[in-house]
């Protein structure tokens, strides 16, 4: 009980003050005279996949660590991090074809800015499937794919302004309308606490996993000892 | 309105008297299939008319005064959005939550039964842990 208190006590008051303070400030942000009510989704959609570049270069990191150093720390910030990757990938492309059904007419369109972002989930897929099914040599494998992820990163933000895309440029954040800064700014920053608190879990719970396979070790060690 | 004639008036030749009109048997043959083809171009037309007219419209464009226009409701969007965006996250927790409560429990319970097989309890806290 004591382990499962302290997480669900903030998820709850996540919960409490992402669905209190944000929601009214997005709300009460002005209606973009083009593409109207749907443009809301922007202020989840993009804090999300800010959140996916940052889950794949922590991922990175992490394996840089594990891979030149030997860092097994590094290895399970890698991981929780892919993980955060997956799931924070998985919101961007689950709202972007939301509001692009609405404000282009089509669900999906294969330009450069969204088959860069679907290759980048797959590849933070790819990196979670090494890990679990790649055996004994699967934790380098998944370090090299998190290597490769952390490369597409820079092709996904800057392919809108290499290629001709529908998708909106870059500088949408910077000309933003003064009156809709505050709801996209406590949506990211909100965003960005979860994503803390969600790696910080993660981290405790490979934390935790390393140390049963420590006792795990010092049991066998033990009966060995006693044969 | 001036009713037509049921039974054409013959003249003294045996041939009709409007003129032009052949009363001849080939005469008659091709009155015949002149109104056969009619009849054919009508139901023809009448079969493929609303299909002919379906393509004549999608290849033009029309514009529509004080018409209803085709529009998506937005809400669903967004609430769908948000929707999945909180559950997947809320998911999230739950799953982590629950691993972390489990791998817990299995470290309580085997350093319990190292404790009861030593005698003394074995310090390997996750705080100790380098």
């Amino acid at each position: 009980m004591r382990s499962v208190g302290p997480p669900l006590l903030a998820a709850l008051a996540l919960a409490a003050i992402g669905f209190l303070t944000v929601p009214l400030l997005i709300v009460s942000a002005p209606v973009e005279p083009v593409m109207g009510l749907v443009q809301k989704i922007f202020y989840f959609h993009v804090p999300c996949s800010i959140m996916m570049f940052l889950s794949t270069f922590t991922a990175a990191g992490g394996s840089v660590a594990y891979l030149f150093r030997g860092s097994e720390r590094g290895d399970r910030l890698a991981h929780a991090a892919g993980e955060l990757g997956v799931l924070f990938g998985a919101c961007t492309l689950v709202t972007g074809p939301l509001w692009g059904r609405k404000a282009w007419g089509v669900w999906w369109q294969w330009d450069a800015r969204l088959t860069s972002s679907l290759l980048l989930f797959l590849i933070l897929n790819g990196y979670l499937l090494a890990r679990r099914y790649g055996g004994p040599g699967g934790r380098k494998l998944a370090a090299a794919l998190a290597l490769f992820a952390a490369v597409d990163v820079p092709l996904v933000y800057k392919s809108v302004d290499i290629w001709r895309t529908v998708h909106p440029q870059t500088t949408v954040v910077k000309t933003l309308d003064p009156r809709m800064r505050p709801a996209f700014w406590a949506s990211f920053i909100l965003v960005s606490v979860i994503w803390g608190i969600l790696l910080t879990l993660r981290l405790r719970l490979e934390k935790a996993r390393a140390t049963l396979a420590d006792l795990e070790l010092l049991a066998e060690d033990q009966l060995e000892m006693r044969t | 309105m001036t009713k037509r004639p049921t039974k054409r008036p013959v003249n003294d030749r045996g041939r009709g008297r409007w003129p032009g009109r052949d009363r001849s048997h080939g005469a008659r043959a091709s009155k015949s299939l002149v109104r056969l083809t009619g009849a054919g171009a009508a139901l023809l037309a009448g079969l493929l008319g609303p299909f002919a007219l379906a393509v004549a419209q999608a290849q033009e464009f029309v514009k529509v005064e004080d018409g209803a226009r085709e529009q998506l409701p937005a809400t669903p969007f967004v609430g769908a959005a948000y929707g999945f965006i909180w559950l997947a996250l809320l998911l999230y927790v739950l799953v982590v939550a629950r691993g972390l409560a489990g791998v817990q429990r299995d470290i309580q319970d085997l350093r319990r039964r190292l404790d009861r097989a030593q005698g003394a309890r074995i310090d390997v806290a996750p705080s100790r842990r380098p």
